[in-house]
């Protein structure tokens, strides 16, 4: 998916550990580590604000559009 | 009074019990069937004579399809009580399940069985085996949606 979640980079640079990010934010580590490891297929807006408030940042820092090869090929 | 319908102690539980029964009687049926058929026949219609192969013929796939069915809706309702019901293993028994409808079917359909009855019966497990499989599909479209709501943060 060219959608890139960049969890990983927010939260280092905020120094804040997976599962106090998961506490905080009110979801499950598991699904966490979905997000981080761009395996989710969507994002709640909910989701998003909460990971926004926490980490103190804009949908922007946590979202990346990157074009995938393939579909750069194609066109 | 409210019955419960899935999970440990529920319908499906008592439906799964009930269905490994139906699979032993089912076994121990057709393991006799030349018997029961031979003491059926006389019992009716005193003897069956060249009747009594190809009814044989007929019956001997279509109980080895139903235990087929059998034994398939037993692993569905055994995966619907461990909670885990919509997966592509139990959209793939449901077309199994389809398959040996359709087979018995056709069996009954063809009309080697001398009865007015057959026919009918044959008619009846097509249209069940269309069923199965329109719901063997929806089976997988369930998966397709369940995978998408769990990978939804």
């Amino acid at each position: 998916m060219p959608i890139i979640v960049n969890l990983d980079v927010v939260m280092a640079r905020r120094k804040i550990s997976a599962s106090q990010l998961a506490d905080e934010v009110g979801i499950t580590p598991a699904n966490l580590s979905i997000l981080k490891n761009n395996k989710a297929k969507a994002v709640r807006f909910s989701t998003l604000e909460s990971l926004c408030r926490v980490l103190q940042c804009q949908p922007a820092d946590l979202l990346e559009y990157r074009e995938d090869s393939e579909q750069k090929e194609e066109d | 009074m409210k019955i419960r319908v899935v999970g440990q102690g529920g319908l499906s539980s008592f439906l799964e019990k009930f269905c490994w029964v139906l699979f032993c009687v089912g076994i121990a049926l057709t393991a006799t069937l030349p018997w029961i058929l031979d003491y059926y026949g006389k019992l009716f219609w005193n003897d069956l004579g060249t009747d009594y192969i190809r009814i044989l013929i007929v019956l001997y796939p279509s109980a080895l399809m139903a235990l087929t069915v059998v034994w398939q809706l037993r692993r569905i309702l055994a995966s619907v009580n461990r909670g885990t019901p919509f997966s592509l293993t139990n959209a793939r028994r449901v077309k199994i399940v389809s398959v040996c409808c359709c087979v018995v079917g056709i069996l009954f359909l063809i009309g080697i069985v001398p009865s007015l009855l057959a026919p009918l019966l044959g008619l009846a497990f097509l249209f069940f085996s269309a069923l199965a499989l329109v719901l063997s599909e929806l089976v997988k479209q369930a998966v397709v949606y369940k995978e998408e709501n769990d990978l939804t943060i």
